[in-house]
């Protein structure tokens, strides 16, 4: 018989250690007390101690990280079992993948449109816009639909000659590889089509149920009329002027600031009586004005960026920590090299010099330019620079790819030929991904600071706030400065604030002496 | 007949410990002394030197010694003196008293009392002024009872004797010598019921130990101008008697907290939360708070009376809850 | 030969109790079936084998985080324990309490604290019972050398013996606190005996991995007591042979010192007594480990298929009715 050996629980904490060594090799002899293994909890190195007499057989790997109860190998009680527990390999082999079998089941009158996969990490599009109206004749290879995915507008080519069919609406949020409309071959099978109460065509009996087209958003709810603006009111006032149907507007709030209470329902509800109309449920209360809501659902780049920006403060232990330097000489600098624009054949701006100074910063502190999936921290040799670009359909983040190879003017080109095809939607597939860190200027705007959020799974993000003149003290004398923050937020399960600390010391140093940043 | 409130706690013990041979006290100067004010006295004379003991100045061990005797029997009346000297015995009673039965099983029972005089007066200064239960409604499985009146103080005190749980039953200091009806012979109060000191239309002013006398003379001062508080003594700080306060809230709509300790995490902190929670749309404005500054409690007694709340501090709370702009 | 066989057989019964169950739950905790932290005890058990072999019906009980296996030796049944131990609602808290509050009432136990040293006083209130009801009965109480410097061993030391109550305060001495060794952490070379002067109690050491030793010092203490001289201190010297906790590596201390004390296993020590004076033969005291051991397993799979606690059980034992 052979016996399993599990990672132990080792102190309060423990929930999973990892294997450091082996001490002794594969189907070696062992003894019930043996230290055979050394494994790492969260706080020590432990030695395993052996549970049983005979040949070990190991399965769980040095640097395998294992949870406390999980196997991490065997003991078998004698050779012969010890051979058998090595020939056997895994236990029963798993059950072979095989999909089930899907019938084609296209009737031959009728095609299933269906979301296209446009790019590597889209899941789902939404539809901006059908080009064409319900029932037109159309040709493969027509462009008959606009939709978005999480990054851009893309142009829905039609696969079959034929009569449109259409069962998803504008503005629907749609999964690769559901169906959107069909596409009737005859005019016979698109009436045939049209005709069936499920609007599913016929020759599909066993297709999957028809996607449940999005609820119509409900009949705007009768909201408070209150029109701009939060309404003080006590939890009582509130109860009595419900009960009495009277629009919290129509009350006005006697109490400490304005507050709307219980003697202001009582007194409007005196008033009203000694009103020549009186007030009845039957006829609405005097009207303020009423608030139109409009509903916009979270589709394409949007949704993108929301499920993003969630997600990465979901999952990441973020900080942001921030340090005001003196960019004096830095705009001076930049002066300089704009006086030299005709000679350098570009105009540099701020905001390459700071991303100049971000990649050497990086070259440094190679921690801060990597990506971390949860297990493994990945740290990159070359620098990928995502750039933040504030685009009018939402945010995009293009990838200076090899920024750390470039020079200044190299650099400044990468940069405007992203940032001008982020505006106008023309990023390609690829160009926002691939980054290793990002940066983020908000400095165009009257920010002094944010704290920005990670672009998964990089592990920092840096922020430039705009420059402002100051007075500040230069050796011990009082002068007007333009001071400038800049604001890192890390993830801290990546590096600590040591390492943060010199990363903004060090940026201080390149951006506060400029010339060290294109040295 | 009018009693003191200390003859009354002083009767409380006296009678149980005739109807009933397990009950003993002990602590500090409980026996020829007859306790620092006097609580105690003749009680040696009467039960002798087994059931009345001195102890050593060792409040860790009074509780212990009192949590180890009830588990085994006896019914345990410990004496700390002051309410101050509670925190030296924290551990003993947050971890030990309050959790020994949910720690160890239905077959641990653990009847006893915990009697401390607390509160300021006199200028006994920061370390003999204390209110403390506010710090122990933080430990479940205590009861925390805090008497205002010589009739409630020996009733109560009975109950807590009789009761199979740990009580901390806190006297104060201020109110020793205050009079008031006590019926002669037995009677019980029962735990968890608030009594309503003065009942009223406009305002509810929930106050605790001392603060119930000054609450009832805000209330007096107030009747003349015209407003009626309803004065609440909860009487029992856990368990909490929610619902005499939600009937009076649902009448005044209006609510003030008034106590002696500190404000911050106190007991009107409590409250407050807990009546917003529950009581929210029947709240016509924000829960009131008074109690004792955020300080020390000072030596000094024109800045003792400065830093604890009295009537006219209340007064000018429950002005507060009806205060309109027009 | 001054004690019967019977008497042996009895002491080594709960020597082994000890022993296999501290074995026991250190095998399950590693195996992720215990919540929180345990503490092994193995190599102290000769300190509760002994003294409570002074006990009589009547007598009250405090023992310590460390062994708590002693709650075996006191009749607490296995099923309670491993309930308790594992969290589940067999347990006396049903599973609520803990492992260190493993224990039976109607046993005389009084119940521990994981706050040590506040529940020393404890036994005073026992013994408090015990004087009042005027029978000869002792309160005993258990605590370690890393307890004994606490403020409350002290008051509740001193109060024992000015109200002379019948404690006997057993300083279980196994020359750790954590990592602190005993030489470090207490002042003199005796933490329970050597203060005793303090309070005028009477005194003795044993030595621990002895059983015999410890239950001889124990009874001259035990006798006095029950004859109605107030409180004592015993004070028994062992070695932990583990961490303070199951993962706890001890690289504090020389291995070489721990492989000594090792060899002073006061499980063999007795095997090898009672085997000597023909008390046991080999064969039977592997029938009684077996024998022990197959009684805990069972014990463990009654805990393991014991229900976990309710929201309900969560309540029910905060207050009495």
């Amino acid at each position: 018989m052979s016996v399993e050996l599990v990672m132990p629980r080792a102190g309060l904490t423990m929930v999973e250690g990892t294997i450091s060594a082996w001490t002794v090799p594969e189907g070696a002899a062992v003894k019930k007390g043996d230290a055979i293994m050394e494994f790492e909890n969260e706080k020590n190195t432990i030695e395993f101690a052996c549970t049983h007499d005979g040949y070990l057989h190991i399965t769980a790997q040095e640097g395998d990280v294992v949870a406390v109860g999980a196997p991490i190998g065997y003991v078998a009680e004698s050779q012969a079992e010890y051979q058998a527990l090595c020939g056997g390999a895994a236990p029963a082999a798993s059950p072979a993948e095989t999909a089930p079998p899907r019938s084609s089941g296209a009737a031959a009158d009728c095609t299933e449109l269906v979301m296209p996969r446009a790019g590597l990490t889209m899941v789902e599009g939404t539809i901006s816009a059908w080009t064409v109206p319900e029932g037109a004749a159309v040709k493969k290879g027509d462009a008959i639909m606009e939709f978005e995915n999480e990054k851009n507008t893309i142009e829905f080519t039609c696969t079959h000659d034929g009569y449109l069919h259409i069962t998803a609406q504008e503005g629907d949020v749609v999964a690769v590889g559901a169906p959107i409309g069909y596409v009737a071959a005859t005019q016979a099978a698109y009436d045939a089509l049209c005709g069936s109460p499920d609007s599913a065509p016929a020759a599909h009996p066993a297709a999957a149920p028809a996607e449940v087209p999005a609820a119509a958003p409900a009949e705007s709810q009768p909201v408070p009329a209150a029109a701009g603006g939060r309404v003080r009111i006590t939890g009582l006032a509130r109860k009595m002027a419900k009960q009495h149907q009277i629009p919290l507007a129509a009350l006005r709030g006697t109490g400490p600031n304005g507050r709307i209470i219980a003697q202001d329902v009582k007194d409007y509800l005196e008033a009203a009586a000694k009103q020549p109309v009186p007030v009845s449920a039957a006829e609405p209360a005097p009207q303020a004005a009423v608030d139109e809501v409009k509903q916009i659902p979270l589709t394409g780049i949007r949704r993108a960026i929301a499920k993003n920006m969630y997600g990465s403060l979901q999952e990441m232990a973020q900080c942001t920590a921030a340090v005001e330097v003196d960019v004096t000489d830095l705009l001076a600098y930049r002066q300089k090299l704009v006086d030299d624009q005709d000679f350098l054949g570009c105009k540099v701006t701020v905001n390459d010099l700071l991303s100049m100074a971000t990649v050497k910063m990086l070259k440094k502190h190679p921690m801060a330019n990597a990506t971390f999936d949860g297990k493994t921290i990945s740290v990159h040799s070359s620098v990928n620079l995502s750039i933040a670009v504030a685009a009018e359909a939402g945010l995009m983040v293009p990838v200076v790819k090899g920024a750390d190879r470039m020079g200044l003017v190299e650099l400044h080109q990468a940069m405007k030929d992203l940032a001008d095809r982020a505006r106008d939607k023309r990023l390609r597939d690829g160009d926002q991904t691939g980054g290793t860190f990002t940066v983020s200027n908000v400095g165009m705007f009257p920010i002094d600071w944010s704290t920005p959020i990670i672009n998964p799974p990089q592990v920092a993000i840096l922020g430039f706030g705009r420059s402002v003149k100051k007075m500040a003290v230069v050796n011990d004398e009082p002068k007007i400065r333009s001071m400038m923050n800049m604001f890192l937020t890390f993830d801290h399960r990546v590096f600590d604030g040591l390492e943060v600390g010199r990363i903004l010391a060090d940026m201080k140093t390149l951006v506060e002496n400029p010339e060290l940043i294109t040295l | 007949m009018q009693t003191t409130y200390l003859q009354a706690v002083g009767a409380a013990l006296q009678e149980e410990m005739r109807r009933d041979d397990k009950v003993l006290i002990f602590g500090e100067d409980v026996a020829e002394f007859g306790n620092i004010f006097g609580v105690t006295r003749g009680m040696l004379e009467e039960f002798g030197p087994q059931r009345v003991r001195n102890t050593s100045i060792s409040e860790t061990a009074i509780i212990g010694t009192a949590l180890g005797a009830a588990v085994t029997g006896l019914r345990p009346v410990a004496e700390l003196m002051y309410a101050d000297f509670t925190m030296v015995a924290f551990s003993e009673i947050f971890h030990c008293v309050a959790k020994w039965r949910f720690m160890h099983g239905e077959a641990y029972k653990v009847p006893l009392v915990i009697r401390c005089a607390m509160g300021s007066s006199f200028g006994a200064g920061a370390e003999h002024s204390n209110c403390v239960e506010s710090l122990f409604m933080h430990a479940p499985g205590l009861t925390i009872i805090s008497p205002t009146t010589p009739y409630d103080a020996k009733g109560l005190l009975k109950s807590a004797i009789r009761s199979d749980n740990p009580v901390l039953f806190c006297e104060h200091k201020q109110l020793y010598q205050t009079k008031g009806e006590v019926p002669d012979g037995d009677y019980t109060i029962p735990i968890g019921v608030a009594d309503v000191k003065r009942p009223g239309t406009d305002v509810t002013v929930v106050a605790v130990g001392l603060m119930v006398r000054r609450a009832l003379e805000a209330a007096e001062l107030l009747q003349k101008e015209g407003i009626s508080v309803e004065v609440i003594d909860p009487r029992t700080l856990v368990p909490f008697d929610k619902e005499t306060v939600f009937q009076s809230l649902r009448k005044t709509h209006h609510v003030v907290v008034a106590e002696e300790s500190n404000k911050t995490a106190g007991i009107g902190a409590e409250l407050a939360a807990m009546i917003q929670e529950e009581m929210y749309d029947e709240l016509d404005g924000p829960i009131g708070r008074v109690a004792a500054l955020d300080i020390p409690i000072p030596y000094n007694i024109a800045l003792e009376k400065y830093v604890i709340p009295d009537a006219g501090r209340i007064a000018e709370a429950v002005r507060a809850q009806l205060a309109r702009n027009c | 030969m001054q004690y019967t066989a019977e008497f042996l057989k009895g002491v080594y019964r709960d020597l082994l109790s000890v022993r296999l169950f501290e074995e026991k739950q250190v095998e399950i905790y590693a195996l992720g079936k215990v919540p929180g932290h345990i503490h092994s005890g193995i190599g102290e058990e000769a300190t509760y084998a002994g003294v409570l072999a002074t006990r009589k019906p009547g007598d009250y009980f405090k023992i310590t985080h460390r062994p708590v296996g002693a709650s075996r030796i006191l009749g607490t049944p296995l099923e309670t324990m491993f309930g308790e131990l594992m969290g589940r609602s067999t347990g006396n808290a049903r599973g609520l309490g803990g492992v260190l509050h493993m224990v039976s009432r109607e046993n005389g136990m009084v119940g521990f604290s994981g706050t040590l040293g506040c529940d020393i006083a404890v036994a005073d209130g026992a013994a408090l019972s015990i004087q009042m009801a005027g029978t000869d009965n002792v309160s005993y109480v258990f605590y370690g050398d890393g307890t004994s410097s606490r403020g409350p061993v002290h008051e509740a030391m001193n109060l024992a013996a000015i109200w002379k109550l019948p404690v006997l305060f057993i300083c279980n001495n196994n020359q750790f606190a954590i990592s602190t060794a005993a030489s470090y952490g207490v002042p003199v070379a005796n933490p329970g005996a050597d203060r005793a002067a303090a309070y005028g109690m009477p005194a003795r050491t044993a030595d621990a991995t002895d059983a015999l030793a410890v239950y001889d010092a124990a009874k001259e203490l035990v006798d006095g007591i029950r004859a109605g001289s107030g409180p004592a201190v015993l004070d028994c010297k062992c070695y932990r042979w583990r961490g303070h906790f199951e993962g706890d590596q001890a690289k504090y201390r020389d291995p070489a010192v721990t492989e000594e004390w090792r060899k002073k296993d006061c499980v063999a020590i007795m095997e090898a007594r009672l085997q000597e004076w023909n008390v046991l033969t080999a064969e039977e005291i592997q029938r009684i480990r077996d024998e022990i051991n197959s009684e805990m397993d069972q014990a463990i799979a009654f805990a393991e298929a014991s229900p976990e606690p309710t929201v309900e059980d969560l309540y029910r034992n905060l207050y009495a009715d």
